[in-house]
């Protein structure tokens, strides 16, 4: 199989990364992050957001602030919430780092987090091709 | 977005699903396979299994669970327009079109 390989996959210095695709979890990821050139930091923060949006209503807050910024007594008008709820959603959120706190309490979407879901999502989906195409022999 | 993504996007928020997951899009396995160097039992793996399965993200197929095709893009689709939208609201792409002229959306 071509990825069993001790082919050199990021200029890091030192013994070069081994690939191989059936190894223990967690590996084959991060090996193709390197290959995408995506770093591990990312593909950690990409998810702990993805963690965060598993309830529907972080999800609709982010959604709604990712469209427009505004400040959380503008949210509770237009999204049927508490205000408490509220704001544990966007204290997730912001914990999470798909939020930032601007000024006057606005809080506008972090487009570089919610960007590191998408570069997880890459990861999957390269692998993923890679399998639906019968690159693993090791079943 | 559509109910299936909703519930793609619920199941994939519990750190021992998402791993079960990943295992899976790396490789197709037996459902006796999930637990293997997991600290999860293989009863609860095989729920796990189950809700990823009732949530659209994987199959069974020829005795194993594989990853359903379209649902990885699916949910990229879905980070991207978040992405995008972010993206405006904060400003980015304007500050970008202003730094390259042309820069056209």
């Amino acid at each position: 199989m071509w990825l069993k390989t001790n082919t050199r996959l990021s200029p890091t210095r030192g013994t070069p990364p081994r690939l191989s695709w059936g190894s223990e979890h967690g590996a084959s990821l991060e090996l193709v992050g390197d290959l995408l050139a995506i770093s591990r930091a990312e593909i950690a923060t990409g998810r702990l957001l993805l963690g965060a949006l598993g309830d529907p209503l972080t999800r609709a807050v982010l959604a709604r602030i990712s469209r427009k910024p505004c400040n959380p007594a503008t949210l509770v008008s237009e999204i049927r919430l508490d205000y408490h709820e509220l704001k544990y959603k966007i204290r997730v959120l912001t914990e999470g780092g798909a939020l930032i706190r601007k000024p006057h309490h606005i809080y506008a979407a972090n487009s570089a987090t919610i960007g590191c879901v998408g570069k997880y999502m890459d990861i999957l989906i390269t692998i993923s091709a890679y399998t639906q195409h019968g690159g693993t022999d090791d079943r | 977005m559509t109910v299936e993504l909703e519930d793609a996007l619920t199941a994939l928020a519990e750190p021992m699903r998402r791993q079960i997951f990943e295992r899976v899009v790396i490789r197709p396995r037996r459902v006796g396979e999930l637990a293997e160097g997991l600290p999860v039992t293989r009863p609860a793996a095989s729920h796990h299994a189950k809700v990823l399965r009732e949530a659209g993200l994987i199959r069974m197929s020829d005795n194993r669970l594989e990853v359903v095709p379209d649902v990885l893009p699916a949910l990229r689709m879905y980070f991207d327009r978040l992405w995008l939208e972010a993206s405006l609201g904060d400003g980015w792409l304007a500050r970008r079109q202003m730094e390259t002229s042309d820069f056209g959306l």
